[in-house]
């Protein structure tokens, strides 16, 4: 039966061609721009590590002086903490995971004569950093905790890295020159891009991983001479920077995102843990604010800084209301095609076709052409999307961030059957009271 | 169509025997009006954003990052030479206006930023200020002009290394918010060590870089200075406009002559721009986007159902010519029928627009719909509304009386 009326449908659409375009039109429209939107709002606003989000937290504390403002929220602490807190955080008891996030870039000399040196982005971290954020391995593994302290010369390569240093393929064991120094290779990621890339979340939301990750300390080596980049925020007292010890210990200078891995039962004992080490860092002299620290699991920190911009879902909302534009305007284009052919169901219904078979009739009719409509709509957001891709400069958003995925694709689908449905129940309701009689009289 | 308006009485019957229709169009434009009049103040919004006055020609500058990988730049006066050798051999090419070294490129959405006060004055006194150090042609090269005081000079630039006070510009803006009383020529400033506080000794034009939002991004500061680190080095460099391509092709190779052992980036200042205002741009076209597809979609829907009726009402049409209606009072029974349904659909819709505005305030951060914009969104939609319904009614007006007396 379905058949039947599936063969009727596609008998019906090709009787009007010109009209069908401008339906298929229509639709294709109004499924494109919001799918496309929902999409951009997708990369942005998705949890990017569903299976342990709520087991990372990242931690701030208080540190701001008392009179200055800094950036952000009002009511929030510094975005980033101080080099001596990390210090301070990670030497309390008990001992959980955690890691320093940072950036610094260096020059790195691929192998061969005729390659140029290029600067290369470094990610600083500890050893807990690659097991926290689930870091893929495709060779080799992290450093090991003591290394944390002991500063051997190793490395982790990411997939770009490695790329970019040997050309891909099993690098552990061979040597890198960073800077004036050798590193050994003791891992190389295999491709892995959380979107947003939430352990940098302030200075690497959306672009390329970093080349290289090294043991965080190395930012004290002052032969190794690591320029470190990214936002900061400073204060308070000038210290001097000729002896990095005594400069990051002694700065309030904050620049790093420090992230802990906890059961989320224990977010309030370590949170009182962590009000209990800036009470310490009160008799010291310092934190001269009220206490003010926050323990934040992955989603709570995105919010916080807004990864997802206020105007994507206000963009949103605007495409819904837009889709509901073409729905209205689809309503009429049915209702005038059913109508137009009263007299062919006028005849349908007085040779014994029941009202019930002309209304599932029309509907059948109504989700083909939603159901073209709606993969011609996926594809137009396809092309939507390449284009603010195209348009975003790559440094910022890496290339494909936006694309048409299987998501974009069933939201698009899924979003026509139900335009489709909905704006054809009532041209199709009006079609089958049709009174065949009439109909024919007038005939 | 004057003449029209006698009719009006059988118009709106005619339009009460198709309810579904005027009610089908009434939601659309009321709809429409609501989006389109929102969309059009985030996009004004983020255009603001985007084309406030920089106060700097940045349509002629040129930046340039070097990244030196020679040992040799480990070493503080090699360093201060080549910035020298650079500057000359930059100048020396035709069409150069000025150059400087810079510690941060303007415009890029953020850099370096201080906290100054007058020289013991309490914390309450403190004010924040993005800050640029920079050799004294950056005056130049920015574009920016003097306003009161003197220019920086060479025998400003910092002997040696250390800490040590300095002579500052800094715009009318930072001046004023430092010195509320309007006498900062000539003060001293604390810009974060007392035992070098600093000297204002010149006031610059207005400047503005985007820097996350409020009054610092108006208050900058310019330090004398040679920026330039064992890793780093940024120049501006200002070029004539008729000679910018040729300027910006040769500026690779004058640096390496000078040095060869660095890697050199040379971007047009439009690029680091895209970087501070990426997201504003970003919007604005998405929703330019959505605002014209939506015109033109409710346009073609109109279109469609205007369309529709004719066909439907040829009988009646072809009737009412033969009866002595004139070509243009056809023309004129689909206008006026169409611009009942649009004031009905621009009454409801305007109201759906400050309603969603309210949603938009508080949600997007939008500004709040004015009577000026809601009324120019809704005249240029009732245009809209006309010329989509132009086509089809002049086609209706000529339809031949003749058609009357056909049955089918």
């Amino acid at each position: 039966m379905f058949l039947y009326y599936l063969r009727l449908a596609v008998k019906s659409l090709r009787a009007t061609p010109g009209l069908t375009a401008v339906t298929l039109l229509a639709i294709a429209l109004g499924i494109a721009v919001p799918t496309a939107s929902l999409s951009i709002r997708h990369v942005f606003a998705q949890d990017p590590v569903p299976e342990k989000s709520d087991r990372l937290f990242n931690v701030r504390v208080e540190s701001w002086d008392a009179n200055s403002d800094f950036f952000g929220p009002a009511g929030e602490p510094p975005k980033h903490i101080a080099y001596r807190d990390m210090i301070g955080l990670r030497g309390m008891d008990p001992e959980v995971p955690s890691t320093g996030v940072a950036s610094a870039t260096i020059f790195a000399f691929p192998e061969g004569r005729e390659a140029q040196p290029f600067q290369a982005g470094v990610r600083l971290c500890h050893a807990d950093f690659f097991s926290m954020f689930q870091a893929p391995f495709a060779h080799g593994g992290g450093w090991s905790r003591d290394v944390d302290l002991s500063l051997e010369q190793v490395a982790v390569l990411s997939y770009e890295g490695n790329q970019r240093l040997f050309g891909g393929g099993d690098s552990v064991g061979r040597k890198v020159r960073l800077g004036e120094q050798s590193f050994t290779v003791l891992g190389v990621l295999a491709p892995w891009q959380p979107t947003p890339q939430y352990y940098d979340i302030i200075n690497n939301a959306f672009g390329r991983p970093r080349d290289v990750f090294l043991p965080f300390d190395f930012i004290k080596d002052q032969a190794l001479a690591l320029s470190r980049v990214g936002d900061n925020d400073n204060w308070g007292p000038n210290v001097p920077r000729d002896d990095p010890e005594v400069f990051f210990m002694g700065t309030e200078m904050t620049w790093i995102q420090f992230w802990v891995e906890l059961d989320p039962a224990d977010r309030g004992q370590y949170h009182q843990a962590v009000d209990r080490y800036a009470l310490t860092q009160k008799e010291l002299g310092r934190f001269p604010r009220d206490l003010n620290n926050r323990v934040s699991p992955v989603m709570e920190w995105l919010a916080i800084r807004q990864v997802n911009p206020p105007g994507v879902d206000a963009l949103v909302l605007v495409s819904m209301l837009f889709l509901l534009v073409c729905c209205l305007n689809l309503t009429g284009l049915l209702l005038a095609k059913f109508l137009a052919q009263s007299g062919v169901l006028g005849v349908h219904r007085a040779v014994g076709a029941s009202k019930r078979s002309i209304f599932v009739q029309r509907l059948v009719e109504c989700q083909l052409v939603a159901s073209v409509g709606g993969l011609l709509g996926a594809l137009l957001a396809g092309v939507i999307l390449r284009v603010v891709d195209w348009g975003a400069p790559d440094f910022i958003i890496r290339p494909e961030l936006f694309r048409l995925d299987l998501f974009t694709l069933a939201m698009a689908v899924g979003l026509a059957l139900l335009a489709g449905l909905v704006s054809g129940l009532y041209p199709a309701w009006r079609a089958c009271r049709i009174a065949p009689a009439l109909q024919l009289k007038l005939q | 169509m004057l003449q029209g308006f006698k009719n009006v009485g059988p118009i709106l019957r005619a339009m009460m025997r198709n309810k579904i229709r005027v009610f089908l169009l009434a939601v659309e434009i009321a709809v429409t009006v609501a989006v389109v009049l929102n969309c059009s103040l985030l996009i004004l919004q983020q255009l603001e954003t985007i084309r406030r006055p920089t106060g700097i020609v940045e349509d002629e500058l040129i930046a340039v990052v070097l990244r030196p990988y020679g040992a040799s730049f480990t070493d503080a006066e090699f360093r201060r030479q080549t910035v020298d050798q650079d500057l000359e051999a930059i100048r020396a090419l035709p069409g150069v206006v000025a150059v400087t070294p810079i510690s941060n490129f303007p415009l890029i959405g953020g850099g370096s930023a201080l906290q100054a006060r007058p020289l013991g004055g309490d914390d309450s006194q403190l004010v924040r200020a993005p800050q640029y150090s920079a050799t004294p042609g950056f005056l130049e090269t920015l574009g920016l002009d003097l306003v009161a005081g003197r220019r920086l000079t060479d025998a400003d630039l910092p002997v040696g290394q250390g800490a040590q006070s300095l002579n500052v510009m800094v715009t009318q803006e930072l001046a004023d918010a430092l010195f509320p009383d309007g006498d900062a020529l000539g003060q001293t400033i604390d810009t974060g060590s007392a035992e070098f506080p600093d000297v204002i000794v010149g006031i610059v034009s207005p400047m503005f870089t985007p820097y996350g939002g409020g009054p610092m991004e108006t208050r900058i500061m310019f330090f004398p200075g040679r920026p330039s680190s064992a890793q780093r080095a940024q120049y501006l460099v200002r070029a004539e406009p008729g000679a910018y391509d040729d300027v910006f092709r040769d500026l690779d190779a004058t640096f390496l002559k000078v040095q060869p052992e660095r890697l050199v980036t040379v971007r047009t200042m439009d690029d680091i721009r895209a970087g501070g205002f990426l997201q504003n741009v970003l919007l604005a076209v998405l929703f330019s986007g959505v605002a014209i597809l939506l015109v033109f979609v409710t346009g073609l829907g109109i279109f469609g159902v205007t369309a529709f009726a004719v066909a439907k009402r040829t009988k009646q049409i072809g009737t009412r010519r033969a009866l002595g209606a004139t070509k243009d009072a056809i023309l004129s029974h689909f206008l006026i029928e169409n611009t009942l349904i649009t004031l009905v659909g621009l009454a409801v819709g305007l109201v759906a627009a400050f309603g969603l505005n309210v949603i938009m305030v508080s949600g997007a951060g939008a500004p709040r719909l004015g009577p000026g914009v809601a009324l120019i969104g809704a005249a240029s939609l009732w245009v809209l509304v006309m010329l989509a319904t132009w086509f089809p009614a002049r086609r209706a007006s000529a339809l031949a009386p003749a058609l009357a007396t056909r049955t089918v």
